[in-house]
């Protein structure tokens, strides 16, 4: 257990979990789930005092309005935040998600017109693609046989 | 080893944009959108495929015939990725070399290209009138925001794609054109 210092400037750490520091790197591309969503992204915190030791005597013990630091004494402390639930702690949450909205495109009346003789004409090389039964060479095909 | 597209961005390109408004307040939003599969009402029931290759975001390829062999010709819809509000529309070629298995064309479309597009926009029609006229063809899409989520509000946005044809009161030719 740890006090933060009575001081102008108070600082707030923040821990990332193990899950957290995996998406955050996205090392295995695992970002963003099917939806789109940002799993790195933080929608809630909780304030505990998980790292208080209430073993202590009587005037090392957190006093009202304290808050205690996560790392303390002990080295091995952050393994401490592998994922996990915590379901029976007070929870906040970033929600200033609008309900009344309007969704809209860049389009002139939600419209886009591609007009054929307005594309330009290519004389570009596609790559070559493979066939099994025909031999082809840039969608020429010829038979086999 | 698979080739891997240009970001479609980086090739000829028809970009859609998208935004929230909150309207609490009438500032923009920031989010992520969603867009529907294509739709609208066609005479040849349109025909479309979500490959599943190494592609920039998920795709839908539309074929402009009913050759879906290496070598055909499609449209390419690239749906917002992950995060993003964009989508665009590229010309592709069916390619197994590809990751995602179709070739993004870079400056545009060869003429056999043009010609299977013209037939695709005239949708099963055989016959013009006396007089030149233009014709289309409209992909109908849905689109919402993915954080908001809000379905009332979703918006329906088309892409078209237009041509004109006959001129000399001829009928068409197989190949697109007319006489």
């Amino acid at each position: 257990m740890g006090y933060i210092p009575s001081a102008d400037t108070v600082y707030a750490v923040a821990y990332l979990t193990e899950v957290g520091r995996n998406y955050l790197f996205n090392e295995t591309n695992n970002r963003f789930d099917n939806a789109g969503d940002d799993l790195f992204e933080i929608t809630k915190f909780t304030l505990s005092d998980v790292d208080n030791n209430y073993t202590l005597p009587t005037g090392f013990l957190l006093e009202s309005g304290e808050v205690p630091d996560i790392t303390g004494k002990n080295e091995g402390c952050l393994k401490t935040t592998a994922n996990y639930v915590q379901s029976n702690l007070i929870a906040f949450v970033f929600d200033d998600t609008p309900t009344d909205v309007e969704y809209s495109t860049d389009l002139n009346g939600d419209s886009l017109f591609i007009l054929e003789s307005d594309i330009p004409t290519t004389t570009e090389s596609e790559p070559l693609f493979t066939q099994v039964s025909n031999v082809t060479f840039n969608g020429s095909s010829k038979t086999n046989g | 080893m698979a080739t891997q597209n240009q970001d479609p961005q980086n090739v000829y390109n028809y970009e859609v944009n998208f935004t929230t408004t909150n309207l609490s307040n009438g500032d923009e939003f920031i989010e992520p959108h969603t867009v529907s599969d294509p739709n609208g009402s066609f005479s040849v029931p349109l025909n479309f495929t979500k490959p599943t290759g190494n592609a920039y975001g998920s795709i839908i390829v539309i074929p402009m015939s009913s050759n879906s062999s290496n070598g055909a010709y499609y449209l390419k819809l690239h749906l917002p990725q992950p995060g993003e509000s964009k989508m665009y529309v590229t010309f592709a070629q069916k390619n197994n070399s590809m990751a995602d298995g179709y070739y993004d064309y870079i400056q545009g479309i060869p003429e056999d290209f043009r010609t299977q597009l013209r037939l695709w926009i005239l949708d099963g029609l055989n016959q013009l009138p006396v007089n030149g006229i233009s014709k289309s063809k409209t992909l109908v899409f849905t689109v919402k925001g993915i954080d908001t989520n809000v379905s009332s509000a979703s918006v329906q946005f088309t892409v078209s794609f237009g041509a004109t044809f006959g001129g000399k009161g001829d009928n068409i030719l197989s190949d697109g054109k007319t006489k």
